[in-house]
């Protein structure tokens, strides 16, 4: 691994550039400047390895996102020559929502998200799934059509739930649960930034924890969760993070959920928290369902040697456990 | 319930148990009526401490009678003369109340009639 | 122990026959003088609460104490020959001894406290009194009235605390001037729960007829003329607070339909003291629905004279009992009369009495009770209780009657009937003597202040009629022979509901428990694990697994269509837009 963090540390760097060059540019040009690089090197991070799998992950990824900035160039050009760059039709506002929409693997264009994670290496989805939504996400902020965005918010949340109950494939999974993410984090936007960024990091925090342990322990689907003899401890780990990433109380993910269904509730939305507390319960379902397996599947104790992990990156995935479990007491202190 | 069966058309006139007659007492008699006094003495009811609902026209039989159970006391069988007297007084008060309470019923109707022709 | 000369029995019934006698003088007393003592201990005082103990005498409790004290003492001197097979006889004593004393304490207080303790006192003992007989069916029974009295309790609790708005718990000083208080409202009403709990009106009646599993003494005392009597006699104390409230209007209609059931029922029992405790219900009933009429005075006289004859009553169905061998039930007996005389002398007197025939005990008081209750405001339904129950007293009075002396004896072909039990006697001719003249001796005594009643002829006369229908029916139904067609089931469902007390023992102890054990079960059954599993549980997680496998082939679909989707919306929105410009 160390030799392809060694070629990959360049398109690393662009990667991070691109999104700064897309986000803080005062012309709409440079904003599809800076997707567009995205793209260009994000397509070497994912197709450096032997496989088909990946190989095709990386054209059909190219398609997609180059149709979907190919679009959001044609809807600049045509609100530059048709409206002399004064005003954002409604239709012209729409126009751009889809496409950037499609750069992020929202709902109703979602369908290639889960095809793609398929081949990719845990690291990649991280990037894919964290990092590929903050362009699309600030540039949708800029000019957003209130109506249309509820729709898809709302068929983002209830995709994401429904589509994920019937996976046995952890990064399809993670896929679900990231378009369902999506929805909240774009009523997280069009109420905020400020509270965009605040879900994003704690939404960021707890996926890097998950793709890490996932990483770590090289697995890629709900059986191996509990086949192998991990001892209790680990498990427990795995229980704390997907409860968290489900949104349950104690534990830090319930955190940015609260915030935003407390303005939802302040502003009487009340149909869409209704919606959004549901699809979260069967979210959450399915998250229980799979740390309950794997807990009680195959419960090993040792007798002679109690704590027997020899990965010396748990400490990293305990260190993180402990703020997903305390981070809400915690941040009070910070807060107040 | 044996006084009650008569009056069905007391409201009729809006009359109620506790009025006072409104007419002029000597209205429609042809000789010169009376009225009715206490015999009994009010310091003598107060000292008997007779209850302030049974000073009525009848309170000197009353008090007759209270003065015959305390002579007899436990032998209260002697004391059926005081108490028939008592209870005689007191029927013929109810009488004449009844016949004062319709009285009133009549000529307020009567009342009702000419007004009604008028 | 028992061949001691002075057993315990004779030494406590000496001894309440002083107090009587005491009490007798006493009460003569302070009706001469219109004298009230009252005598008070203060234990604790808080800063606005002061915890008393007081003793009220007036004419009314010396005349109530003397007649509690005349009964029991007659009682317990008729219980040493009545249980003389018993092994622990003190034992029993002592318990009629503590009933005794809770009573008394009960009537001389003029607070809530002592009042309560009497109240407690007397559910408590009643209840070790009515499970002497250790055997399943006194369980049961003890069961019942210990619970239906602890009910009463607990409004008398929050009697309690409702009077802590006043200061203190002498409840004799605030009846009148409090009276427009919201506070007083509520405590008025919980007294008059608390009272139809003790003295067994509707809704709580069920625990009466089943408390005769006790010893007939215990009945006789207790059933009788004290702890029943004991809620008319805490409202009697309360009526001037009671006077113009709506619950007391609510309290005559109940207890004017208790008067009526008990009438009704006791025509369809055949237990002897079951007959009895319903007659008991029935002038209870009729105590507290002139209680409510306004009318304290004529509720404390009939009391008084109730519990003469009442006691007489189940004493002399002891002795019957006794000689038929323990057995109740009245289709056994008959033509007692020719064997038995001085025993069924004093059941027919009572009898009578309980009737209101002309110069007994009982005529004083029901009769004048009847006449001012035609006097007075009323409305139809009343008024038919009131009359109807007089007629159904007669009619089952009658009846009993019919099948005790008349005709021949139904148990055995060879029998021997023993009347010469003179210390059951004696203690029975003491009651008689007092059921005979205590009526007309009570009514010159009490009322100093006469009634005056003014009826038409036919309503004077309408107790008469209803007396005469009633005794002539009670002759026709007890001419049942053995061949005569039994029409019951014609009216089944009729005849179930006013036979059995119109289903309160069912609903007083079913009602309380299995019914709604029942339902429970068949709400688990039906909804816990039945149609809240279909529309929320179990059939919830299959509707979503269901969408999720149709979402799933949109999901694996192919690629170019997605994109080619992508393009047709675009295109849509393009050609919108160059529409709308």
């Amino acid at each position: 691994m160390y030799n392809l963090f060694n070629s990959n540390k360049i398109f690393f760097f662009i990667l991070f550039f691109s999104t700064l060059i897309s986000i803080s540019s005062n012309s709409w040009f440079g904003c599809w400047i800076g997707l567009e690089i995205n793209l260009l090197s994000f397509i070497p991070l994912i197709s450096n390895s032997n496989n088909l799998f990946s190989t095709e992950a990386s054209l059909k990824y190219f398609l997609t996102q180059s149709i979907a900035s190919l679009n959001f160039l044609f809807t600049i050009l045509i609100k530059l020559t048709l409206m002399k760059n004064f005003e954002m039709n409604n239709f012209l506002t729409i126009m751009m929502n889809s496409s950037m929409l499609m750069k992020m693997g929202s709902v109703p264009f979602h369908f290639w998200f889960p095809n793609i994670i398929e081949g990719l290496s845990w690291l990649n989805s991280f990037i894919l799934m964290t990092w590929q939504k903050i362009t699309p996400l600030i540039l949708m902020s800029y000019c957003m059509n209130n109506y249309f965005i509820n729709i898809i918010i709302i068929l983002n949340i209830i995709i994401g739930a429904i589509g994920g109950l019937n996976q046995t494939s952890l990064r399809k999974l993670m896929a679900f649960s990231s378009i369902n993410n999506l929805g909240w984090m774009i009523m997280s936007i069009s109420i905020s930034e400020t509270l965009w960024i605040f879900y994003f990091s704690m939404y960021s925090f707890m996926i890097s924890i998950l793709c890490f342990f996932f990483y770590i322990l090289n697995m890629y689907f709900i059986n191996q969760l509990f086949i192998n003899n991990m001892n209790f401890l680990v498990k427990i780990n795995i229980l704390i993070n997907f409860l968290s990433l489900g949104g349950l109380p104690p534990f830090i993910g319930f955190f940015p959920k609260w915030i935003i269904i407390n303005f939802l509730i302040n502003n009487n939305m009340y149909l869409m928290t209704f919606i959004f507390v549901m699809m979260s319960l069967i979210m959450l379902f399915f998250y229980i369902r799979i740390s309950y397996s794997a807990i009680m599947f195959n419960y090993m104790k040792n007798k002679w040697f109690k704590i027997y992990i020899k990965n010396k990156y748990f400490l990293f995935i305990n260190f993180f456990s402990f703020f997903s479990i305390t981070g809400m007491i915690l941040s009070t202190l910070f807060f107040y | 319930m044996g006084q009650m069966m008569g009056s069905y058309d007391a409201r009729k006139v809006d009359l109620y148990m506790d009025d006072k007659p409104t007419f002029d007492p000597q209205a429609g008699f042809n000789y010169q009526r009376k009225p009715r006094e206490m015999v009994a003495r009010e310091e003598d009811l107060v000292s008997a401490k007779i209850p302030v609902k049974y000073r009525d026209y009848c309170a000197h039989h009353l008090l007759e009678y209270q003065s015959c159970r305390y002579k007899n006391m436990p032998l209260l069988y002697k004391c059926a003369h005081e108490k028939h007297a008592y209870l005689i007084c007191e029927k013929d008060d109810y009488v004449i109340r009844m016949k004062e309470f319709e009285r009133e019923r009549r000529l307020r109707l009567r009342e009702k009639r000419i007004v009604g022709v008028a | 122990m028992n061949n001691m000369k002075y057993s315990i029995c004779f030494i406590s019934f000496f001894f309440l026959f002083m107090m009587m006698m005491v009490n007798f003088f006493f009460m003569i007393y302070f009706i001469m003088n219109d004298m009230v003592i009252l005598m008070e201990w203060e234990i604790m005082s808080f800063n606005s609460l002061s915890i008393v103990m007081s003793i009220l005498l007036d004419w009314m409790s010396l005349l109530f104490m003397m007649f509690v004290f005349l009964i029991s003492s007659v009682v317990i001197y008729y219980s040493k020959s009545y249980m003389q097979s018993e092994l622990n006889l003190s034992r029993f004593i002592i318990l009629v001894l503590l009933f005794v004393f809770s009573m008394m304490l009960l009537i001389i207080s003029p607070n809530i406290i002592s009042i309560l303790l009497g109240w407690d006192g007397l559910g408590l003992v009643s209840y070790c009194l009515v499970i002497y007989y250790q055997n399943l069916k006194s369980y049961n029974a003890g069961m019942l009235t210990a619970l239906s009295n602890r009910v009463g309790d607990v409004f008398i609790l929050i009697v309690i605390s409702w009077m802590l708005n006043y200061g203190s718990w002498n409840y004799i000083f605030y009846l009148e001037f409090m009276n427009n208080d919201w506070e007083m409202m509520m405590i008025g009403s919980m007294i008059i729960m608390a009272a139809m709990t003790k003295s067994a009106q509707i809704p709580f009646s069920s625990w009466l007829p089943a408390a005769m599993a006790a010893p007939t003494p215990v009945s006789a005392l207790v059933h009788s003329s004290t702890l029943v009597t004991a809620g008319v006699y805490l409202l009697i104390r309360f009526n001037m607070m009671l006077l113009d409230m709506f619950f007391l209007k609510l309290l005559l209609l109940l207890s004017g339909l208790t008067m009526f059931m008990a009438g009704i029922s006791a025509n369809y029992e055949f237990d002897l003291k079951k007959i009895i405790a319903l007659s008991t219900l029935s002038q209870l009933g009729l105590m507290m629905s002139i209680l409510s009429m306004g009318l304290p005075d004529l509720a404390f006289f009939h009391l008084l004279t109730h519990a003469m004859f009442k006691a007489l009553l189940f004493m002399c169905a002891g002795i019957i009992i006794h000689m038929m061998n323990d057995i109740q039930d009245i289709r056994f007996m008959g033509g007692i009369s020719l064997y038995i005389p001085l025993t069924s002398l004093c059941m027919n007197i009572s009898n009578m009495a309980l009737c209101g025939i002309p110069f007994l005990a009982g005529f004083y008081s029901k009769d004048l009770i009847l006449e001012l209750v035609s006097f007075s405001n009323l409305n139809l339904m009343i008024f038919f209780l009131y009359y109807l129950s007089t007629g159904l007293t007669m009619f089952y009075s009658f009846r009993l009657m019919m099948y005790l002396m008349v005709n021949d004896f139904n148990l055995l072909s060879i029998f021997n009937l023993y009347d010469e039990d003179y210390i059951m006697l004696k203690s029975m001719f003491v009651l008689l003597f007092m059921s005979i003249i205590s009526g007309s001796f009570l009514s010159w005594m009490i009322f100093s202040y006469p009634y005056m009643i003014y009826l038409p002829f036919n309503l004077k006369m309408m107790v008469i009629y209803v007396s005469l229908v009633g005794g002539m029916l009670g002759y026709f139904i007890s001419n049942m022979k053995i061949y005569s067609v039994n029409k019951f089931l014609m009216t089944y469902n009729l005849s179930n509901f006013l036979c059995l007390m119109w289903f309160m023992p069912n609903l007083s102890t079913y009602g309380l428990s299995y019914y709604f054990l029942n339902l429970g079960q068949s709400l688990l059954k039906n909804i816990d694990m039945g149609w809240s599993e279909i529309y929320s549980g179990f059939g919830m997680m299959q509707v979503m697994k269901k969408y999720s496998v149709f979402y799933n082939v949109y999901q694996m679909n192919n690629f170019m269509i997605y994109l080619f989707s992508f393009i047709i919306w675009m295109f849509i929105l393009f050609m919108m837009l160059m529409f709308n410009n």
